[in-house]
């Protein structure tokens, strides 16, 4: 009897082991699964995209449309659960409608660090030289003006605006990612198996990108994770000056912003978007910090 | 031996490096040839300039610092240090490829080994992905490696040394090539390796009729291998001959203390190993005179003044020959 269960369980086995792909990344995922603390991040992110995609339908009211003097500064109750700010709009549907703004701007300022960073990383990194020195040059010049400061002449040089975000703190993020990049190429290029497909006949930019950049990627990844949720605060603080994207827009920042002045008699106003922004970096920063243990081998125990 | 066709002949080739510390003339005049279908074995102490060699011969010297100086390397009959950058591309693992000591670190960690067959086939042929798999399995199997559909699918950590340098000469002579160049290939393996991938390299050669270039500081290795042998020394060649000539006649006082520097079965108990005395010059800062004369036992004033030329030293055969003032004046055998 006993036999023929551990025969049973045997040859339930295979073919659960034959499922198992041994590709890296795969491998990863299913150790990032294994940390709590990680998929409890994971959770609150996918929390938060399923709030953005799905806020016309989970908000109760629209967040810009459905205003009503008469019934401005109601604090939290069963019609309005987050209460009303100053023009009677329902603090809970903009909360829900900021998160698209919020996951929005940290995406997309992430692609423009990433962009531009693996570019000209990527190159000062593996061409050295001048190439490396003018990038590496610019990066610090970079680095000598405060990130913030640098967002905020960016985005009023621009005008502000939703896209004037994005740009601004794509931008000021290109240096370290450069800097990140540059290291990892530099430590790579000189590696024998980008000899052995250079003496295999191949080409500059398929080493860069064929050989090199997949072995860096997980560095960046976790970076990237990192800097959303820094992203996402610093929009946060745009929009509290006022240079973030522009009323009647719900974002987090400008709610928080508005609702400084009545701090005292409506602090609704400003705690819910505060507990959402505080909820989102705490998602984002768990996430990545169980990304960088499984992905980075240095910081192994 | 017949006169066999000329696959790859160096002249005067000289790659110098220009490094802040100094002028290091890393290969410094060589001049050789492999025939079709011939192992050439390259045999020097580490830092006499083999690598550099069989780097140059793929214009893969980074440059700078590094720099040709002078020569020509004609590889069927046009020059390779006149190509361009592109056209070096399409020889580099079609007509010429190359294995590299470290099987451990030559192959890219992130993708499958199939993948990185895959990757050298498309590049030089046209072919599509399904087709460079099978190639790549075909590949597998004829380099002895066991289950070659599962294993292309593997990562290069999931196998053993052995089994990587087996993939590094599969993904080398996917190709076809005319010519391999081995840098080493056997060093970082143990002994019962070794001797497989030997084994292995002889039989492939046999198959496709290419040539080997296989550079190595084991004797041993070039006892197995070689048809011909270099012996360099601080970018030079001293000596150059068939492995018998090498092995049986000796003339240079360099070969002959490595030679020596062999352990023995037959040799007496507690007898001390032959060393050679001294360390390898450096580079930046090479002797006067013959490169070897520091160290060399019979080394007398014109050794420390005037360097010797390689010259022919048996009438009958043009490709034997040895750079030494000695054999001016008697026959070394010691």
């Amino acid at each position: 009897m006993e036999k023929t269960q551990l025969m049973n369980k045997s040859q339930k086995k295979e073919p659960e082991k034959k499922n198992k792909s041994n590709n890296p990344w795969i491998i990863a995922w299913r150790r990032l699964l294994r940390d709590k603390t990680a998929v409890f991040g994971l959770y609150i992110i996918i929390f938060l995209i399923f709030i953005a995609v799905f806020a016309p339908i989970l908000s109760p009211y629209h967040p810009i449309e459905d205003f009503n003097l008469s019934e401005a500064f109601q604090g939290p109750s069963m019609k309005h659960w987050f209460g009303t700010d100053w023009m009677g709009r329902d603090i809970l549907s903009r909360v829900l409608y900021g998160s698209r703004i919020s996951l929005t701007v940290g995406l997309a300022s992430r692609v423009v660090t990433l962009s531009i960073g693996i570019t000209l990383g990527a190159l000062a990194g593996y061409f050295r030289g001048k190439v490396d020195m003018v990038i590496m040059r610019l990066a610090e010049i970079m680095d000598a003006f405060p990130n913030f400061l640098f967002a905020i002449a960016i985005s009023v040089a621009i005008g502000p605006g939703l896209y004037t975000v994005f740009f601004a703190l794509g931008f000021v993020g290109w240096s370290g990612m450069a800097r990140l990049i540059r290291g990892q190429v530099m430590l790579y290029r000189e590696s024998e198996f980008v000899e052995a497909a250079r003496s295999l006949g191949a080409s500059n930019s398929r080493i860069i990108f064929k050989e090199i950049l997949p072995n860096c990627m997980a560095p960046v990844i976790i970076s990237t994770t990192m800097g959303i949720s820094s992203a996402i605060m610093a929009e946060a603080s745009l929009s509290f000056l006022g240079l973030g994207a522009q009323p009647p827009t719900p974002t987090w920042g400008s709610m928080m912003n508005f609702g400084r002045q009545y701090i005292w008699t409506a602090p609704y106003m400003i705690i819910f978007p505060g507990l959402a922004i505080v909820l989102t970096v705490y998602g984002f920063n768990l996430f990545g910090d169980g990304l960088r243990d499984v992905l980075d081998p240095r910081m192994k125990d | 031996m017949e006169k066999k066709e000329e696959m790859l002949s160096v002249k005067d080739l000289r790659t110098y490096f220009y490094t802040h510390d100094g002028l290091v003339p890393a290969v410094d005049g060589i001049s050789f040839n492999i025939k079709k279908g011939e192992t050439l074995c390259v045999v020097g102490e580490s830092g006499c300039g083999k690598s550099v060699t069989a780097m140059s011969i793929l214009k893969l010297v980074p440059t700078p610092p590094g720099k040709y100086v002078s020569g020509e390397i004609l590889f069927k009959g046009e020059d390779l240090l006149k190509k361009s950058h592109e056209e070096m591309r399409m020889i580099r693992g079609n007509d010429i490829a190359m294995i590299f000591q470290e099987p451990m670190t030559s192959l890219n960690p992130v993708f499958t080994v199939g993948n990185q067959i895959c990757e050298t086939v498309m590049l030089h042929q046209q072919l599509n992905k399904k087709e460079a798999m099978e190639v790549a399995v075909e590949m597998l199997r004829k380099v002895g490696i066991p289950l070659p559909e599962k294993r292309v699918r593997e990562y290069p950590h999931q196998l053993s040394g052995g089994m990587r340098q087996r993939v590094m000469i599969a993904m080398a002579l996917s190709c076809n090539p005319i010519l391999l160049i081995a840098d080493e290939p056997t060093t970082a393996l143990d002994v019962t390796i070794q001797a497989q991938i030997l084994d292995l390299m002889r039989k492939m050669k046999e198959e496709t009729g290419s040539s080997i270039m296989f550079i190595t500081h084991d004797l041993g290795v070039v006892a197995e291998m070689a048809d011909r042998v270099v012996v360099m020394y601080a970018g030079k060649i001293v000596e150059q001959g068939s492995a018998e000539e090498i092995f049986n006649d000796p003339r240079h006082p360099y070969t002959n203390g490595l030679l020596k520097s062999i352990p023995r079965l037959q040799g007496k108990r507690k007898e001390d190993l032959h060393v050679i005395e001294g360390m390898v010059p450096s580079m930046y800062n090479l002797p006067k005179g013959c490169k070897f004369n520091p160290r060399c036992e019979h080394a007398t004033d014109i050794c420390k003044s005037k360097e010797p030329p390689l010259i022919a030293i048996d009438s009958n055969n043009e490709e034997r020959k040895c750079a030494c003032w000695l054999l001016e004046k008697r026959r070394l055998y010691k």
